[in-house]
């Protein structure tokens, strides 16, 4: 086989597995099933975990707490919505579609059994390293269970079903027709804000009404960087800790499958919306402006100025 | 790109150049940080403006106008500086704070930007409130 030959089947090869990330999370979005799913998360603050009924209903994600709360989100491609005690909270939104898993590729798959299903057990490498491990179901290919890794190879989070069924007859119904004008992408960045971090694309910027809201994305995590000259309230209840990092002293909160990040920059306040496993969310934050502290007059300045 | 930090008061003024204008107007039109500078500098100045009118302390005015010559001038600087302190000071300390933005919010719109990602939604869905432990 001559180089250039051996090459282009490389070339070829590589690019099939690519789309072998792609096409499973492509693939999933089609299933339709429900169950109850676990997500149980060893994060630096400790473990936090959360049980509730999971839906996936023509495209879209829906999740609840049969019989325990009102309390009904529904995520479908641009929108979010949350129904609780009647009251309709809702987001917007238009994007990018192109999907960008470059920095994934298939490590290994193996043929196990979940649920009492066939399943395929699909690892996911990036630069080299596992970080995700899929469980695929054979006869729907809904993705079942997912476990992500920290850079240590330890567990970060589990996100697993419990049960599993096709019929559907118990998923809550959420009325689709929110009114609204979804959020545009804006051609303007940031100009603090790098176009790529920590192997995170910059893919889109949204202008908020003091700020801005970058949406950055590796292929398989994301997170939203905001940044705001208004400040930045966590929801009551909600645990948050006080966090000296390398660069100065952040708030952080950790939820089950999510974590927060907020830190006040040279006036601004940022936060950082994602779900990135922690040693790659501390690559991330490094490349996004560093905490400082105004002084006396920096806080009157912000106060009159904004 | 260079901002426009130091025309944006004249600007705002009406006392900006016919350049100096179309400067700002096509600056602004690219550069969200400008706007977001230039519509801070209007909301504090609408702040400042509807401050009440602070009255001279009694017996300062006859002083100054009393006092000769230097003594006249070091008067009246001192008054307009201590007057400038304490408008900054009230201004700041009557000025309501931004109101804060609620992260709530803000992540149900990373999370429904972050579905538009083929199958992402069982994957990156959370409930606020659902069954949560530690």
């Amino acid at each position: 086989m001559s180089p250039i030959t051996a090459l282009v089947l490389a070339l070829i090869m590589g690019s099939s597995v690519t789309a072998d990330v792609d096409g499973y999370l492509e693939r999933s979005a089609e299933a339709e099933f429900m169950g109850e799913q676990l997500i149980s998360c060893d994060t630096p603050d400790g473990s936090r975990s959360s049980v509730f009924s999971l839906a996936q209903v023509e495209g879209a994600a829906v999740a609840w707490v049969a019989g325990a709360d009102d309390t009904v989100v529904r995520m479908a491609p641009g929108s979010n919505v949350t129904v609780a005690h009647g009251e309709v909270e809702a987001a917007l939104i238009e994007g990018t579609l192109e999907t960008d898993a470059s920095v994934y590729n298939v490590g290994s798959t193996d043929e196990v059994e979940y649920l009492g299903r066939d399943a395929r057990e699909v690892t996911l490498l990036r630069e080299g390293e596992e970080r995700v491990v899929l469980t695929v179901d054979a006869a729907t290919d809904a993705i079942v269970r997912t476990v992500t890794l920290d850079g240590d190879g330890s567990r970060y989070c589990d996100r697993r079903l419990l049960s599993f069924t096709t019929d559907l007859s118990g998923v809550p119904s959420v009325d689709e027709t929110i009114e609204g004008v979804p959020s545009q992408p804006v051609e303007v960045v940031p100009e603090d804000l790098p176009d790529e971090a920590a192997g995170f694309e910059l893919v889109d910027t949204y202008e908020l009404e003091n700020g801005t809201l970058s949406y950055y994305s590796d292929g398989f995590f994301s997170a939203g960087v905001v940044l705001t000259s208004r400040p930045i309230s966590f929801p009551e209840g909600v645990d948050v800790s006080q966090v000296e990092g390398e660069r100065g002293r952040y708030r952080r909160s950790y939820q089950p499958g999510s974590v927060t990040l907020s830190w006040q920059s040279a006036g601004e306040n940022v936060a950082v919306i994602g779900d990135l496993p922690p040693d790659l969310l501390d690559a991330f934050v490094a490349e996004l402006p560093a905490p400082s502290t105004d002084g006396f007059f920096g806080r009157i300045w912000q106060r009159l100025f904004g | 790109m260079t901002h426009l930090d130091e025309v944006l008061s004249a600007y705002l003024d009406g006392e900006a150049t016919p350049d100096e204008v179309r400067r700002v107007d096509r600056h602004t039109s690219e550069c969200l940080q400008c706007r977001r500078r230039l519509r801070a500098i209007s909301d504090a100045r609408a702040a400042v403006r509807s401050l009440p009118t602070l009255e001279l302390p009694l017996g300062l005015v006859p002083v100054a106008e009393t006092a000769p010559g230097k003594r006249r001038r070091v008067v009246w600087m001192g008054a307009a500086a201590a007057a400038l302190a304490g408008l900054v000071t009230a201004a700041a300390i009557f000025t309501p704070a931004p109101e804060p933005i609620d992260l709530s919010d803000l992540s149900r719109q990373v999370g429904a930007r972050a579905a538009l990602d083929p199958g992402s939604g069982p994957l990156k869905i959370v409930l606020p409130g659902g069954l949560v432990g530690e």
